[in-house]
């Protein structure tokens, strides 16, 4: 070692450095160098995207700057002993290029976060193919399981596995109706049907009696039936006259030799029945322990019989493994921007209908139709937002929402003004953007008999149609209860208030917006109607709205904060010479909507956010925080490689996801009682609560399933990291630490750069090098892959990683 | 280059990132430059450290105010402007009188909880409570109370969204402003950097009023599930998890947008884990109860309503739901209320808080009984809670080193529209309740309803082309900016000094906003009554 004498000849050190090429940035900040104790270090600057440092000296400033070959860096230092002689010294950072950091940036906008799989294939094709990928996603071939529909007629062969949690055996309707069920069967283990079947006259050959299956009185009807048979002579046709749940409304047995805590494997064929809607069968081990439920989340949606939870699990399943990430993304920014809310539909249902899975089923069944028309028209490829606007005031959700359902403009009544302020507020033009108090008051006259009331299907979009006469049970009651028919949007024009409209009076655009907006004027006449033709007046002002520049600005705005970062705002002078980029941004966007007919497709001005420098470089990259949809689903998506079999490194329980999203900040999907929607920004999911929250969910989904405090956030989340591992690293580098740490961080933190990265690469190395109390050294090299305690390292790596800050971005 | 200048600015949240976690639960050493000029300019700071705190109730979606303190006088208050929704005048009572409160009892043990169904004298010759409210009565009559009406601020905006904004951030009509006016408080108080905890909140997010650049407050949803896991489960394995989450906190990285907000509430995370892991939120502690019998019941009530069993005299009288002190619905509010207490009785935070949601009753409102009536139960209720909870549980503050506020966005439409509700409108009214506050009776104090008598210093003109109508046909118009309510507040309780206070709400530096004298506002010529004798 050398002397504690600083030598002062070491004591000058520079860093000059001009970008001469792209992949070098140029950063005139001075670097600190000090020497202590014979070492000499360097600090190295923090630049965003830093890849790698390179460490040049020379001994005069006559001769040129040479690469040092001695030293090493540590994150941001560099440091190394003392040599004798002068020198100074320049640092340069070699930053991750645009075309390097897209992939990510694309996976995080596009897309939820990116899979190691889509990882690897971005940066194989680039991430403007990706773009163009996604930009039309009527070109990308998708089936996926959690789509499939179960028809009426035919046997179904349906398995289920999981942990018991007691030997109760419980088969039952949720409602009104009749299936046939046969060769209902119970093993140990995961595989269907092998080893022996725990389950008595499971095969329904002979009738039921108390020694196997107890009858409750809801379903003394069920017999055995000879007809519609699987195997034997006979089958179990199940009649239920109200919904089963429990041992006094099921057909329910104590299953001998079940033991609690083991794994257990249900198999069973399933023949839906005739009855509409469609019967939905529960066949359910234990309280929670096995649950099939034959009927896909998919099928109970498209028959009308699913509850909210239903859509919430698929939408979320959707947004885990579509392919076409990007229409998922801008369907639950559609769904949010349109906000509507479910419990104030099925409040208003609760007016007509005693039985609440009723109501339940009927405000559902609103949600998810408007949520298939956000999908159907984005795969549109000229879809407007005109068409969105439609969709969305046509919506009888959002009619009822936003209390336009029962407002009366007719004799002396005063329209209610909820629907008219925030459409223009919310919806298309931004608030206090072009508008003022009396335009809300004129507008609200506008919708005045738009409601919503029970129609024959075939009439389901005619809002002149009269209401259904189709009733349900012979009788004199003709409440809507008793009707058969679809709740659709009905205009009732007895409500309309018919006289003449002036909308925004004698209003021109302003000076900011330039050419060619400033200076028109966007007055709206809306003539003295009939009541009946005043259903016109409603769709006037919807085309009016439409493409407004205030409108064309306020959506802009809000889909760069959704696609480049938060700060958007309404109100820029685009004419000012120093508008800054964000400003120029939305100005590209506006023309993109204006200039192309028709207008405002919304691929047009999707495009020009793509295409725009903010969005592809640093200020794009990991500017935002992920909402807790987006982390929940980011953080499986990290972890899910797909096999060749449709099996997944990473498996989501999405009927579980609801409450972890209501959890990290009251994210309750389709449910958002304020009509400006869940935020994009920040502040508002940020806070000690939520992110307590947060890490307990990914501790929580990281851990096996054995362990205990997996079950808080679903017993059924099941995460493999070392299976990916395995998958994506040579069989020798599953014992190297550094290995794994270098593909993990790269894995999660895409666009920060490796030399960013380096503290957290050190990091997960000693984590993995150090026993369970964190403090004893036990190198990972030790383990044998296939245990436990090695899997348990890598879990316990994973969680760490994903409840980092850094993952909290995208 | 720009990023030059927020590398700095990391580098000091780093360090006292550190700090922080050697340091556990307090003392750190680093402090902003925002505090560093507040400790230097007042060497004297008494903000924040004169043992009085405040506890706020955000009424989110704008309380019908005019059904709330009903201008019950006013001639134009009737079933033309009202039809369905009118809180009915007492036949039996003489509105004009002057003197106490009236509080309705029920008078027999086993009578409804809220059996009285008109609006209740408030004794200020003018004004009612909504029958919902009648829990307030007892406060009011021992001088715990202020009830200020027309309340709002100049060129209102009639946005949920921005009024609430402008409420928060104490800055009508400035969208920039993303700091609020508890944050501010307590950054000038100086205290955001020697204690974890500050400023609380307990709800869903962190609100604008507790959010800034340079500290962070807490917010926490649910308290009973505030701690961490680890793999392995084991005491072992949540340290490892533990050190090495702590250890990614320190790390320096690049700025980004969200990189200083992420690092603070991680920070805030880290050390408040401990803190609240010291305190009981479970249901089974919820054991606070009212000091005497209640309501002329036969025993006392439970204080925080969170069941049925613990919802006034419901479980005593056989799960008789006409003994409720509130709505079934009102037990996750409870909840967030009963945390909110706790922390600030037995933590050294010195503002907390919560929101109460639901009032944007567009539609069916309800007048006696219904929705908006409901809400009002909850009002009522949650203040003579928390004077009992502070007066009977008192740790580190009691009742009369408390204030409590309620603030909503805005009132509502004088006139009830089609769907038998009211839409959005302007002035709206505050309560004001603690030991500490200087209501009836207390020195002379003749009345504490301010803003709603003719013989106000700005009148409440009555009829159709009076106050309930004065904006607009149909708007309440304002003759008290809550600035002024906030400002009183935060210098003459909590201790700032004026020249603090004009940091905290920059209106106060505005002379023509004479928030402080009253006069006519620089900003709109309305006429403004100015800080008000609350406190």
């Amino acid at each position: 070692m050398s002397s504690n004498l600083i030598p002062k000849f070491f004591a000058v050190a520079a860093a000059i450095l001009a970008a001469q090429c792209s992949g070098l940035q140029a950063d005139d900040s001075a670097i600190g160098l000090s020497i202590t104790n014979g070492v000499k270090k360097l600090q190295l600057p923090i630049v965003p995207g830093t890849d790698k440092f390179r460490i040049l000296s020379t001994p005069s400033l006559d001769q040129a700057f040479t690469p040092e070959t001695s030293g090493a860096i540590q994150g941001f230092e560099w440091s190394d002993l003392v040599q004798s002689g002068t020198g100074f010294y320049r640092v340069e950072t070699i930053s991750l290029t645009p075309a390097d950091i897209l992939p990510g940036v694309v996976l995080n906008r596009l897309a939820y976060g990116q899979t190691p799989d889509e990882l690897e294939r971005v940066r194989s094709i680039g991430g403007d193919a990706f773009i163009q990928e996604q930009l039309a996603p009527e070109g990308i071939e998708e089936s996926l399981a959690i789509d499939k529909t179960i028809q009426p007629g035919g046997w179904q062969y349906i398995t289920a596995t999981g942990i018991a949690t007691s030997a109760d055996l419980y088969v039952y309707l949720t409602g009104v109706g009749d299936i046939f069920i046969d060769d209902l069967k119970l093993v140990e283990g995961s595989v269907a049907e092998q080893g022996t079947n725990l389950v008595k006259n499971g095969d329904f050959e002979t009738a039921l009696s108390t020694a196997n299956w107890t009858v409750s009185t809801n379903l003394t009807d069920s017999a055995l039936d000879g007809a519609t048979v699987k195997s034997g002579a006979s089958s179990l046709h199940i009649v239920s006259t109200s919904a089963g749940s429990s041992k006094t409304s099921s057909i329910w047995q104590t299953v001998p030799r079940v033991v609690v805590g083991k794994a257990y494997t249900l198999s069973y064929w399933f023949f839906p029945g005739a009855t509409k809607p469609l019967a939905d069968l529960r066949v359910r081990l234990s309280g929670g322990g096995i649950v099939s439920s034959p009927l896909s989340g998919r099928t109970r949606l498209e028959y009308g019989v699913a509850l909210i939870n239903d859509l919430r699990a698929w939408h979320i399943q959707r947004a885990v493994q579509s392919k076409r990430q990007l229409l998922e993304v801008l369907t639950q920014f559609l769904e949010n921007h349109f906000v509507t809310q479910v419990t104030k539909s099925r409040d208003f249902f609760d007016r007509f209908y005693d039985d609440g899975t009723i109501t339940d089923q009927l405000s559902t069944l609103l949600e998810f139709k408007e949520n298939q028309k956000w999908r159907a028209s984005l795969m549109n490829p000229a879809c407007t937002f005109s068409n969105l606007l439609t969709i969305s005031a046509e919506s009888p959700a959002m009619i009822i929402y936003l209390d336009t359902v029962d407002s009366k403009g007719n004799a002396k009544n005063i329209a209610n003004e909820n629907y008219a302020r925030e459409v223009l507020e919310l919806f298309t033009m931004g608030v206090d953007n072009g508008y003022d108090q009396a335009d809300i008051t004129t507008l609200s006259r506008a919708w005045t008999g738009w409601s919503v009331d029970v129609l024959d299907a075939t009439n389901e979009f005619n809002p002149l149609a009269p209401r259904s006469t189709n009733l349900i049970t012979v009788s004199t009651n003709t409440s809507s209860s008793n009707l058969f028919g679809v709740w659709s949007f009905k205009y009732k024009s007895a409500n309309h208030n018919t006289n003449s409209k002036t909308i925004f009076p004698s209003k021109t655009v302003p000076a900011r917006f330039g050419a060619p907006y400033a200076g028109r004027s966007y007055e709206l006449v809306i003539p003295a109607r009939t009541p009946v033709a005043g259903l016109q007046d409603g769709y006037d002002v919807l085309a009016h709205l439409a493409n407004l520049p205030f409108t064309q600005e306020f959506i802009c705005v809000k889909l760069c904060r959704l696609l480049v970062h938060e700060g958007f705002e309404t109100g820029y002078d685009f004419t000012d010479p120093n508008l800054s980029e964000e400003g120029q941004l939305i100005r590209t966007c506006m023309h993109a909507w204006e200039d192309n007919l028709p207008k405002g497709q919304m691929r047009k001005v999707l495009g020009a956010i793509f295409a725009s420098d903010l969005f592809r470089s640093q200020r794009g990259a990991a500017q935002k925080v992920k909402t807790p949809l987006e982390y929940t689903v980011a953080t499986f998506r990290a972890l899910r490689s797909v096999n060749q079999d449709g099996t997944s490194t990473s498996e989501a329980d999405a009927s579980s996801i609801p409450t972890v999203l209501n959890r990290m900040g009251g994210m309750r999907l389709f449910d958002r009682a304020e009509p400006d929607g869940f935020t994009e920004a920040a502040p508002g999911w940020i806070s000690a609560g939520t992110l307590a929250e947060r890490v307990r969910f990914v501790q929580g989904v990281c851990m096996p399933t054995n362990m205990t405090g997996k079950a808080d956030v679903g017993l059924n989340n099941l995460v493999n990291p070392v299976g990916l591992l395995k998958k994506k690293l040579p069989a020798a580098d599953l014992l190297s630490a550094e290995k794994v740490a270098n593909y993990l961080v790269d894995l999660f933190y895409p666009t920060e750069g490796r030399a960013n990265l380096d503290i957290y690469a050190r990091m997960v190395v000693r984590f993995l090098n150090t026993d369970d109390d964190g403090v004893t050294s036990k190198p990972l090299a030790n383990l044998t892959v296939a245990s436990s305690p090695y899997d348990i390292r890598i879990r316990g790596a994973v969680a760490m990683l994903l409840s980092q800050p850094r993952f909290q971005e995208q | 280059m720009k990023h030059i200048n927020l590398i700095t600015r990391r580098g000091f949240l780093d360090y006292s990132m550190r700090a922080g976690m050697a340091a556990a639960l307090s003392s750190l050493v680093d402090i902003p430059l925002v505090a560093r000029r507040a400790l230097a300019a007042n060497a004297t700071n008494n903000l924040g450290r004169n043992g009085k705190k405040l506890l706020f109730i955000f009424l989110r979606g704008a309380n019908d105010s005019l059904n709330s303190l009903v201008p019950i006088q006013d001639s134009a208050y009737n079933l033309a402007n009202r039809p369905q929704i009118l809180i009915p005048k007492d036949p039996s009572t003489d509105y004009s009188a002057i003197g106490a409160c009236d509080n309705p009892i029920s008078a027999a043990a086993a009578d409804p909880t809220f059996g009285y169904g008109y609006g209740i004298r408030t004794g200020n010759g003018f004004a009612a409570l909504h029958p919902s409210l009648k829990f307030l009565a007892p406060l009011y009559n021992s001088g715990d109370l202020a009830m200020i009406h027309r309340v709002a601020y100049p060129r209102q905006s009639r946005s949920h969204f921005d009024s609430q904004n402008y409420w928060e951030n104490a800055n009508p009509n400035n969208n920039v402003a993303k700091d609020g006016v508890f944050y501010r408080t307590i950054i000038e108080s100086g205290l955001a950097q020697t204690n974890a905890l500050t400023g609380v909140s307990i709800q869903s997010s962190l609100p604008l009023s507790l959010r800034g650049p340079n500290a962070a407050m807490t917010n926490l949803s649910d308290p009973t599930r505030y701690n961490l896991f680890g793999i392995p489960n084991t005491t072992a394995g949540n340290n490892k998890a533990d050190i090495f989450l702590r250890e990614g906190l320190s790390t320096p990285f690049p700025d980004k947008h969200n990189r200083e907000l992420l690092g603070l509430q991680y920070q805030n995370l880290s050390q408040t884990l401990n803190i609240f892991a010291q305190l009981d939120f479970s249901e089974a502690g919820n054991t606070y109860t009212d000091s005497t019998p209640t309501d002329g019941d036969t025993a006392p009530y439970y204080l925080f309503p969170t069941t049925n069993a613990k919802n006034g005299g419901y479980a005593a009288h056989a799960n008789n739901p006409n003994k409720y002190v509130v709505d079934t619905a009102a037990y996750g509010f409870f909840n967030s209320l009963k945390s909110a207490s706790i922390v600030l009785n037995k933590t050294d935070a010195i503002i907390a808080g919560t929101s109460l949601d639901g009032f944007d009753t567009h539609s069916r409102q309800g007048g006696v009984t219904g929705n908006h009536a409901n809400l009002q139960r909850r009002i009522g209720w949650a203040m003579y809670a928390l004077r009992n909870y502070f007066s009977k549980y008192n740790d580190k503050v009691d009742w009369n080193n408390l204030v409590v506020i309620t603030m909503s966005e805005f009132g509502r439409t004088s006139k009830e529209n089609s769907d038998a509700g009211t839409d959005h409108a302007e002035a709206g009214a505050m309560f004001v309740a603690g030991g500490a506050v200087k209501g009836y009776g207390k020195a002379g104090v003749t009345t504490s309803v301010y803003g709603a008598s003719p013989k106000d210093k700005v009148p409440w003109l009555d009829g159709q082309t009076g106050s309930m109508f004065g904006a607009s046909k149909s708007y309440l118009k304002r003759a008290v900016d809550y600035r002024s309510v906030l400002g009183k507040i935060i210098r003459d309780h909590l201790g700032a000094s004026d020249d603090q206070l004009t940091r905290i709400i920059p209106g106060y530096a505005v002379t023509g906003e004479n928030l402080k004298t009253g006069g006519t506002s620089s900003k709109d010529g309305v006429s403004i009554m100015g800080e008000l004798p609350i406190v």
